[in-house]
């Protein structure tokens, strides 16, 4: 078992008496790309923020490399990439001295590649960045984050402002660092099919808890929605373990149910108990997404 | 040459799994074939190169791939008739899971189901 | 009609930092009633209405700059597109605000002519409303016009300079105020029939990033865009200074220069009335007001300080240290410029005292380092300590420099007194600021962001 490039234990955070954070713990290993999902105001960016360590946690700790979170030593820092929900980029510099202004922290500043990906991208790197447009400056950030070669790269919400030709080479770019396995990525995005292709766990954030933290195909596998058809009416509550949702309709003679950790005997289980016929599939990310916050 | 849908339910490894059964069953891959490398297909499917790579260790350890070390895996050069009926039924398994949904839900017994099953499989195609 | 209200309204509620200083302007308003009621002399009669007038600037600041581009914001079409009579409301909300500003800047002299004030009867209420009306009027008019881009931007700088100087000269011209407030109408009448009918407002330039500076650094961030850029090798030490102060060194001094030219400006271009040796002490008497400058830019680097915490490598402790080391310099350059400009007029013109004069800008260094360790201090978001704290160093810097009036010159002592009170406060303020950057919470203390993140 490698060791974790982030360990986050009992994590909480409050700000002025509201919770944003309740009690999570995850890892992160070498080679994992997390894709963090969550409604807005579910604590994606608060929890990236205070596992880097710009927000001290309440209680609990966040380890990075093995350092705490709070006093990370120089070495651990370079090691690190991070690209923000709100870019950092110095208004009347234009690409070129953003991109140098950076690599003055790092040593291994690799701006051959920043380069190239800058004509792959589509980013004018002579321009001041207050004439640049929101598109391009998410691609600035995302390439500042890359200079360093980072073993752990960060990334709040880094393609919401890119259209969909532009989200694809991004992704494609950060497979070429997921194929390295002893880099890892974390990653929050509201577009639930980047993440289906790209990342390998997943972790869903609800109201500031941690609801899922695994392996895609293992929710994919997981969450299923069951259809039930039957001759009587059915109960008013389904009474069977990881119920998410439970709808019934045409004279309650036929529900809809979405259920998490199914066993494979369940669905022959309820046909018998219900006397009903139970039909069994599966769901893609939206969806899954969409039926635990329903 | 594959077909993989990340936004499907069913897990990318396991799409990749269930084609490359079925084109080696079919004959579609001859054994000795090679199949593009992790990293090659990861960036034509634009999917996380771990779950190609799991999928190609599933099927080496079920013997239908063979790794040859610097080189790309390899379809394994098993003559389709030593193919075990085991795998071979494996294959008919969604139809038949199709069959038995249908069944059920026009309340069909068994012997009616069998008894069309047997005409239909012992009439000249 | 609600709709209206709850629009004018707004305006003063654009920023979070407007709560604050709400808050801070009914506190000063109760405070100038009571010394109004218990005045027994003219004297204090004046105070008090001075500490309303203050009371009430602190209300009316951020809606008289910052209104009108709100409005311009506000009417950009993907914002009003899918409102009826959108911009008929936001036309009838900026009429109604112009209305109340200029309304609250004649109360003093209605609360002035009852308390028989002879300042106030002499101008006259109405006079003060038509005047009032007509520059928030035409002040509107033009800050909508000029934050259309970056570089007309730039000129806000002048505006209040203009205002003051086109004001208290062409008083003199004007046979009736009632005849610019006619003026005045005419042109929002023009205005509003422009805006109600224009097809297409563009979107203000105001950049999304966090690091863009307050607009009060506009003119110069313009005039340093022009400036050919020194093809300096990036080095660390410049990273670190751009990425923690948004400036570099030039910049700093630059400011100084341009505030002391401003200062001078705003002293001279009026042709005032007074006698000359309060004239120039009373250019003396904006040192205090300096003091702002180094409180707003420490409160910046609090919050730019992020940009470092990654990159640069540093820990909390670190960083303070870099900040402080940073930040004094160029705020003590910024400082010292613009100083030395103002100072240099007043020994020019009245040679007689420069000990004095000297002692005099040395307290009001000591209050301005002061306030830059107390914007260094304030980590959070406004909690209740930082606001008492403010509002005690603003009425400290207020009554100093009401109690050390220069053109007084045997108030050595007090002068003494300021400076060492200051420097002794100063360094627990340090202290203050160094042990809060070791739980400095970035996700509290953020930058505010200005446009909206759109497409």
């Amino acid at each position: 078992m490698s060791v974790a490039a982030v360990t986050v234990s009992h994590l909480s955070k409050s700000f002025g008496g509201r919770e944003v954070l309740r009690d999570v713990t995850t890892e992160v290993h070498p080679g994992d790309v997390v894709g963090v999902i969550g409604k807005n105001g579910a604590g994606k960016t608060t929890l990236l923020e205070t596992l880097l360590g710009f927000s001290p946690p309440s209680s609990g700790s966040a380890r990075i490399f093995g350092e705490d979170c709070m006093q990370m030593s120089t070495a651990a820092k370079a090691r690190i990439g991070f690209v923000p929900q709100q870019d950092e980029l110095l208004p009347t510099l234009t690409g070129y001295k953003q991109l140098a202004l950076n690599g003055c922290f790092y040593e291994n500043w690799d701006h051959a590649l920043l380069e190239r990906l800058a004509r792959e991208w589509e980013v004018p790197l002579d321009r001041r960045s207050s004439t640049l447009s929101g598109g391009e400056r998410q691609k600035l950030s995302t390439l500042i984050a890359l200079g360093n070669q980072p073993d752990l790269l960060v990334l709040d919400e880094p393609v919401a402002s890119l259209d969909p030709l532009a989200r694809r080479r991004f992704l494609q770019q950060l497979l070429e660092i997921a194929g390295d396995a002893s880099r890892s990525v974390i990653f929050s995005s509201h577009i639930v099919s980047d993440l289906e292709r790209v990342a390998n766990r997943i972790w869903i954030m609800r109201d500031g808890n941690l609801l899922w933290d695994g392996e895609t195909d293992a929710l994919k596998q997981s969450v299923k929605r069951l259809h039930i058809r039957a001759r009587r009416p059915l109960p008013a509550q389904l009474d069977v373990a990881g119920v998410l949702t439970y709808r019934r309709e045409a004279g309650d003679t036929i529900a809809t149910a979405t259920v998490r950790d199914a066993p494979e005997s369940l669905p022959q289980q309820l046909a018998e108990r219900l006397d009903a016929q139970v039909e069994c599939e599966g769901l893609g990310l939206e969806d899954i997404f969409l039926e635990i916050h329903a | 040459m594959f077909i993989l849908n990340p936004h499907s339910s069913v897990p990318i490894y396991q799409q990749l799994i269930e084609q490359v059964r079925r084109m080696v069953a079919s004959g579609q891959l001859v054994p000795g074939t090679e199949l593009p490398s992790v990293r090659d297909m990861a960036h034509t499917h634009t999917v996380h190169p771990m779950t190609i790579s799991k999928a190609y260790s599933l099927l080496e350890s079920e013997g239908l791939l063979e790794r040859h070390r610097g080189k790309p895996m390899r379809v394994a050069a098993t003559r389709r008739d030593q193919l075990s009926v085991a795998a071979r039924v494996r294959q008919i398994e969604p139809q038949l899971d199709a069959l038995v949904l249908s069944a059920r839900q026009l309340e069909l017994s068994t012997e009616e189901v069998l008894a069309q099953l047997k005409k239909k499989l012992g009439a000249k195609p | 009609m609600k709709a209206v209200l709850r629009l004018t309204l707004a305006y003063f509620d654009v920023v979070p930092l407007q709560r604050v200083l709400n808050a801070l302007g009914v506190l000063l308003l109760l405070v100038a009633l009571l010394v109004g009621f218990t005045a027994d002399s003219t004297r204090e009669g004046q105070l008090a209405t001075g500490i309303a007038a203050t009371g009430l600037w602190l209300f009316m600041l951020t809606p008289i700059f910052s209104a009108a581009v709100a409005m311009r914001i506000a009417s950009t079409r993907s914002m009003l597109n899918l409102r009826p009579h959108g911009r008929v409301r936001m036309l009838a909300a900026a009429t109604l605000l112009i209305t109340l500003l200029a309304a609250m800047v004649t109360m003093p002299f209605m609360v002035g002519e009852w308390a028989d004030s002879p300042r106030a009867t002499r101008i006259g209420a109405l006079t003060v409303f038509e005047i009032a009306w007509t520059v928030l009027a035409l002040g509107w008019i033009c800050i909508f016009a000029l934050s259309r881009s970056m570089h007309t931007l730039g000129l806000m700088g002048l505006l209040p300079v203009l205002v003051l100087g086109i004001g208290r000269s062409g008083a003199a011209w004007i046979p009736e105020p009632a005849w610019l407030l006619a003026i005045a109408v005419v042109a929002w009448a023009l205005f509003g029939r422009w805006y109600l009918r224009a097809g297409y407002v563009t979107r203000p330039v105001l950049v999304s990033s966090p690091s863009m500076d307050s607009s009060n650094n506009a003119p110069l961030q313009w005039l340093l865009s022009i400036l050919p850029e020194r093809d300096l090798p990036p080095s660390r030490e410049r990273a670190t200074f751009l990425f923690l102060l948004g400036g570099t060194p030039a910049f700093f001094a630059l400011t100084g220069a341009w505030m002391g030219l401003l200062f001078l400006a705003i002293h001279f271009i009026p042709a005032a009335i007074d006698s000359g040796e309060r004239r120039h002490s009373s250019l003396l008497q904006m040192l205090p007001f300096l003091a702002f400058f180094p409180a707003a830019f420490a409160l910046n680097i609090v919050r730019r300080g992020r940009m470092l915490w990654l990159r640069g490598g540093r820990d909390r402790g670190s960083l303070f240290r870099v900040a402080e080391l940073l930040g004094l310099r160029s705020a003590v350059t910024t400082w010292a410029i613009a100083a030395a400009v103002v100072i240099l007029v007043v020994l020019l013109a009245d040679p007689r005292s420069p000990g004095f004069v000297m002692l005099y800008a040395a307290a009001q260094a000591a209050v301005a380092v002061c306030l830059f360790y107390a914007g260094l201090s304030l980590i959070n978001a406004w909690s209740v300590r930082d606001v008492l704290l403010c509002v005690g160093l603003s009425l400290a810097v207020i009554v100093q420099f009401i109690a050390l009036e220069p053109h007084k010159r045997a108030n050595v002592d007090i002068a003494i007194g300021v400076l060492v009170i200051a420097t002794v406060v100063a360094l627990v303020l340090r202290w203050r600021a160094a042990r809060a950057w070791a739980r400095l919470d970035w996700r509290v203390a953020r930058l505010p962001q200005v446009a909206v993140r759109t497409g």
